[in-house]
């Protein structure tokens, strides 16, 4: 921010920057992200406060700890809950009306277009590339289409084993509005052998309370923790309503203190703390999804909410802090300049 | 462009990606890549692929191949885009732009090229710098091998190449 320099600007513009100033100064040092359309940049919400979600189950290979329907529903009933239930440090109730009732077991593994009818978790078992024969038509397709077919986790290249859980959204481009959405889970295949990085048979998660010891080094060992569940799932139920990560290191405003917001996961094998929700995290549900309002839903509810369409992705609207208010003076001052230029067409030389 | 307007139009432009990776590597990368590119965004179209699932196919012109020969043009499909009235966001999917210079690490698919590893496989070059396509926002820590270069971090455009050239 410091390279916005009000002398450089013209006098309408010193203007909007000076308010700013003022705005910044007394805005949060962090704040939520929204996740937004990159063309229209409008911002994701569900119009319906309340948002029914399911789980598959049906996973053979889970790690001990996960095995069986209980656990796994048991942690993601506890990852949506958490934000169903968001609530102000020192506030009695909860501060959003939004509502994401467990709808039961499902059979579906199907994620993607044409399921909006659910909203599901599913745990794939292992890669693709490793459980489907090479010849599958399914590795044919651009891009592969293995995961809905045989239900494991696309990791074509090699470098997508990196990856542990991808939520996909499904959305109105002009509104925001989601109509869908699911998350996947790369979960284990069952082979056994060491866990090195990337795994070979998928990510070991684990049902574990926090702070069990020690860190598991192989497929199928019991009683330690490796990648936990609701952690993950935590992160990835603030996807699926609608939020984003809070800072991007190309902009250099990522901080250690943003290292306890759940939507900023940087962890290693058996943490937990991303399983409780920080202010941050509360804040962002419950401005998109406040108790009451008179705006429309996602709308910001008395927020300032900014459209900025870029092709670069989100809007960073949704908090009334610097990365909120960036898309705001980005519309001011094309205003400014476009006025300066009337002004300079009608007046005499 | 007025250079402050140019500047609060930077800050404000953020990437949507944000879904949880284990930290890998530069030489991970280039390992695991068919072909390693640098190259400009030509245009990008979004479409209904498999399954009535929606993908952008993203044209490069490429200026230097580091790894492999995948030719003068290349067009990869990402998951993610918008088809009529209807949007797809992928958490893990690279962001492109056009007219946007990047280095892209590409897996070969029998109908055409992916990004290996998605938002890891695609840096944005800015100046001589080349800027990752994730944040460390969305990486779990992970040790990261004797010597090599973690690849969400910025790197020189050159360093990137040395470092895509010469793993093994």
């Amino acid at each position: 921010m410091t390279g916005l320099r009000p002398a450089l600007l013209p006098p309408g513009a010193r203007r909007a920057a000076a308010a700013l100033a003022l705005l910044l100064a007394a805005a949060p040092a962090q704040a939520f992200k929204r996740s937004c359309d990159p063309s229209t940049g409008a911002c994701f919400y569900w119009p319906s406060a309340s948002v029914t979600w399911k789980i598959n189950p049906s996973q053979p290979f889970s790690s001990a700890s996960c095995s069986g329907s209980g656990p796994l529903v048991a942690a993601a009933q506890a990852a949506f809950a958490q934000w169903a239930n968001a609530t102000r440090a020192g506030d009695g109730a909860p501060c959003t009306a939004l509502s994401l009732p467990y709808g039961g077991a499902t059979s579906s593994t199907q994620t993607g277009a044409g399921t909006a009818g659910e909203h599901i978790v599913v745990l794939r078992e292992g890669w693709c590339t490793a459980k489907v024969p090479a010849s599958d038509p399914c590795h044919a397709t651009n891009p592969p289409s293995c995961d809905n077919t045989h239900n494991c986790f696309e990791d074509e290249g090699g470098l997508t084993r990196s990856i542990l859980a991808i939520t996909t959204v499904y959305y109105t481009p002009s509104t925001g509005a989601i109509s869908d959405a699911d998350i996947e889970l790369a979960d284990w295949g069952g082979s056994a052998g060491a866990l090195v990085s990337p795994p070979p048979d998928g990510w070991y998660f684990t049902c574990l309370p926090p702070g069990t010891t020690p860190i598991c080094g192989a497929y199928g060992q019991a009683s330690c923790a490796y990648i936990d569940l609701q952690n993950t799932l935590t992160h990835e139920a603030g996807h699926f309503i609608g939020l984003a990560h809070p800072c991007e290191i190309a902009q250099g405003n990522c901080t250690p203190a943003m290292k306890s917001v759940t939507m900023y996961p940087s962890a290693a094998p058996g943490e937990t703390s991303k399983r409780v929700l920080s202010q941050d995290d509360v804040d962002g549900v419950c401005a998109i999804y406040p108790l009451s309002s008179s705006g429309p839903p996602g709308g910001g509810f008395g927020i300032p909410v900014a459209v900025t369409p870029s092709r670069s992705g989100g809007c960073g609207a949704g908090a009334p802090g610097p990365a909120g208010l960036l898309p705001l003076l980005a519309t001011l001052l094309p205003r400014v300049r476009r006025r300066r230029a009337r002004q300079r067409t009608i007046t005499p030389a | 462009m007025h250079r402050p307007l140019a500047l609060v139009l930077l800050l404000a432009a953020s990437r949507a990606v944000a879904a949880v990776f284990l930290v890998a590597t530069v030489e991970d990368a280039a390992r695991t890549s068919d072909a390693v590119v640098r190259g400009r965004v030509e245009r990008h179209a979004s479409r209904l692929g498999e399954g009535g699932r929606i993908v952008t196919d993203v044209e490069l012109a490429v200026t230097s191949a580091w790894k492999g020969q995948p030719g003068a043009r290349v067009t990869v499909t990402i998951p993610g885009g918008q088809v009529g009235d209807r949007g797809a966001w992928v958490d893990a999917a690279p962001v492109f732009e056009d007219g946007e210079e990047v280095v892209v690490f590409l897996a070969r698919r029998p109908a055409g090229w992916g990004v290996n590893g998605l938002a890891l496989g695609k840096l944005r070059v800015a100046g001589r710098t080349a800027l990752p396509g994730v944040d460390r926002a969305d990486v779990r820590e992970a040790p990261v091998r004797a010597g090599e270069a973690r690849l969400d971090e910025p790197l020189s455009v050159e360093e990137l190449e040395r470092r895509v050239r010469a793993a093994r």
